[in-house]
């Protein structure tokens, strides 16, 4: 047992300094887009996860609180000049609000009704936007190109820290997602994704912990929309709200493995170069190949390992530790 | 520690469409005791549990908790408030352990992870679990489960606790240790309402027997009274049944 919890902290420690240090030698700009998008989906598909992987709220989603959190920041500043970072913090706030006032009604479905429900939330914000003369309708908004650095929240030359910018959302999420996995907050999460009814029984008002979850996962999200915005700096419906932004974020999550932490970043870090190579060595052909690619992953998953690739690493570390109890007994006898 | 609880039910109704599920039922229940509700299959009980712990709305009639008036509250509430229940189909957190599913029912008066985890231990240990503390919900036996869903109900810490069928399908032995249990929570101070079929179970230690059939109250009194009133043996046996016996 010791052992093996040492070989889990010494691999956590590496994979941490590894994640802050190797990037800085990596000069290509597609290299640094490819890790910008892992670092920004890892923390997607974690804010997911706290929704579908903890409470079993299976958002399809996602897009709705990403593309309304990108228009934000990027509405106040362009028309009111208004600080990205402040914009950053305030879609975080205005999403949460919008995911509670849309948990109101959505959170009494239950299971497939729910998802059905989160496509349908989806499709609505995109032809909302595309609809809205003041946000710039289906052209969307340019964000206005000021001289890069840290307090405008713009680079030009390099991509990196974007990469930085993203880790430390990823790093402060999980820290959180650390403590509430401890705490009464993730028990009771999963307890309600178990067995609504005994999560009545033993006193959970089930609502309100649903309308934190979609809460906390639509705040998060919303900011990641801000960040990607500033990222591309410009927002238009179809780039913002797409359909296939909601899919990649719930297939990340289950490939990786939903309900603990490791998982969505281990779907991130696996998928999301997948899909960027496809795109570019294929260029507009490869439009979607890399949908089919996820569709194979999760079938394969589907069939060999339900718990996603997380599933497959327990499995590793079980095997190691019976080995290292078969080893011990031998040496006794 | 619950010394002077006391729920009262009066005149509960409940209906499925043209289905009078439950009809006009009253009595009550006080720390202390042992209120055994029996019944022929389909007689209401289980719809009566629901209807006093709020996953069902009575269309009629009053739940009195202490003097609070809990009727068609929701259940996490009335939880709160102390009116704990298990299920007939016994239901457990599969996917967590059985130390986790304690602990679920111990957040509610210890909101911190700490005093949460010590109570749910001594909870274990006293139904006899530890040694399946950090194994999974799904992989217990049936007894088991049965035996862990009384601990999560007392994990609440409630007032009154209402068991549905915890002794079905357990050994004699199993049952009377559950017996046994039961006799100490009583003794402790809590009111406990037990839904049985296992008669040799329950007669026993039950202080009062209420009888439901058809949704109606036929007869309330002591076990002893009970088991010869003629109703009762009718409802459970037939009437031929019942005039033989009395005879």
């Amino acid at each position: 047992m010791k052992d093996v919890n040492r070989t889990n902290k010494t691999l956590l420690t590496i994979a941490v300094l590894a994640s802050i240090i190797v990037p800085l030698f990596i000069k290509a700009r597609f290299l640094q887009h490819i890790l910008v998008m892992v670092v920004l989906y890892a923390v997607l598909g974690q804010a997911w996860n706290i929704l579908g992987g903890y409470v079993g709220l299976v958002s399809i989603g996602q897009a709705a609180f990403f593309g309304l959190g990108s228009y934000v920041s990027s509405y106040l500043s362009v028309e009111y000049g208004v600080n990205p970072w402040f914009g950053f913090v305030l879609a975080g706030l205005i999403t949460a609000l919008f995911g509670f006032l849309i948990g109101l009604p959505v959170t009494r479905l239950r299971g497939r009704y729910f998802a059905i429900a989160t496509i349908a939330l989806g499709q609505v914000m995109k032809v909302l936007f595309e609809n809205w003369q003041r946000v710039g309708a289906a052209t969307g908004l340019m964000l206005p190109l000021v001289k890069e650095g840290f307090s405008t929240f713009q680079f030009h030359t390099t991509k990196l820290p974007y990469y930085y910018i993203g880790l430390a959302m990823l790093g402060i999420i999980i820290l959180f997602m650390r403590y509430m996995e401890r705490s009464r907050l993730g028990y009771y999460f999963k307890a309600i994704r178990e067995n609504e009814d005994v999560a009545t029984a033993l006193g959970i008002n089930k609502t309100s912990y649903k309308l934190i979850a979609i809460a906390i996962s639509a705040g998060i999200t919303g900011m990641c929309g801000t960040f990607l915005a500033q990222y591309s700096l410009y927002v238009e419906p179809e780039y913002m709200f797409n359909h296939n932004i909601s899919v990649t974020i719930a297939l990340i999550a289950v490939f990786g493995g939903t309900g603990n932490i490791l998982g969505p970043i281990l779907g991130s870090a696996i998928l999301l170069p997948i899909s960027e190579l496809t795109r570019a060595w294929m260029g507009s052909t490869g439009t979607g190949i890399d949908m089919m690619i996820y569709g194979a992953f999760i079938v394969l998953i589907c069939v060999y390992q339900p718990r996603g690739l997380m599933g497959v690493v327990r499995n590793i570390q079980a095997r190691a530790r019976a080995q290292v109890q078969q080893a011990r007994r031998g040496v006794n006898v | 520690m619950s010394k002077g609880s006391k729920l009262i039910v009066a005149g509960v109704t409940k209906r499925f469409g043209g289905l009078l599920a439950l009809n006009d039922v009253s009595f009550s229940v006080e720390s202390g005791e042992i209120l055994a509700l029996i019944g022929p299959n389909g007689a209401g009980k289980t719809t009566l549990f629901n209807c006093l712990t709020g996953f069902l709305k009575v269309d009629g009639g009053t739940v009195e908790f202490n003097g609070q008036n809990i009727t068609n509250w929701s259940p996490n509430q009335i939880c709160s408030l102390g009116v704990s229940r298990t299920f007939q189909v016994v239901q457990v957190l599969q996917g967590m352990t059985v130390l986790e599913n304690v602990m679920v029912g111990a957040y509610l008066r210890h909101p911190r992870t700490a005093p949460a985890r010590e109570s749910a231990m001594a909870i274990l240990e006293r139904v006899g679990m530890v040694n399946r503390a950090n194994d999974l919900a799904v992989n217990l036996t049936l007894p088991e489960k049965k035996r862990l869903e009384v601990a999560m109900s007392l994990a609440t810490e409630p007032k009154v606790l209402m068991l549905d069928e915890s002794m079905a399908g357990l050994t004699p032995t199993e049952a009377a240790e559950a017996s046994q249990m039961i006799r100490s929570l009583r003794d402790e101070g809590l009111a406990l309402i037990v839904v049985e079929h296992v008669m040799e179970a329950i007669m026993p230690i039950a202080d009062r027997v209420i009888v439901l059939e058809s949704g109606t109250k036929i007869a309330e009194g002591s076990p002893a009274e009970i088991v010869s009133n003629p109703r009762v043996i009718s409802a459970y046996l037939g009437d031929k049944y019942a005039k033989r016996v009395i005879n």
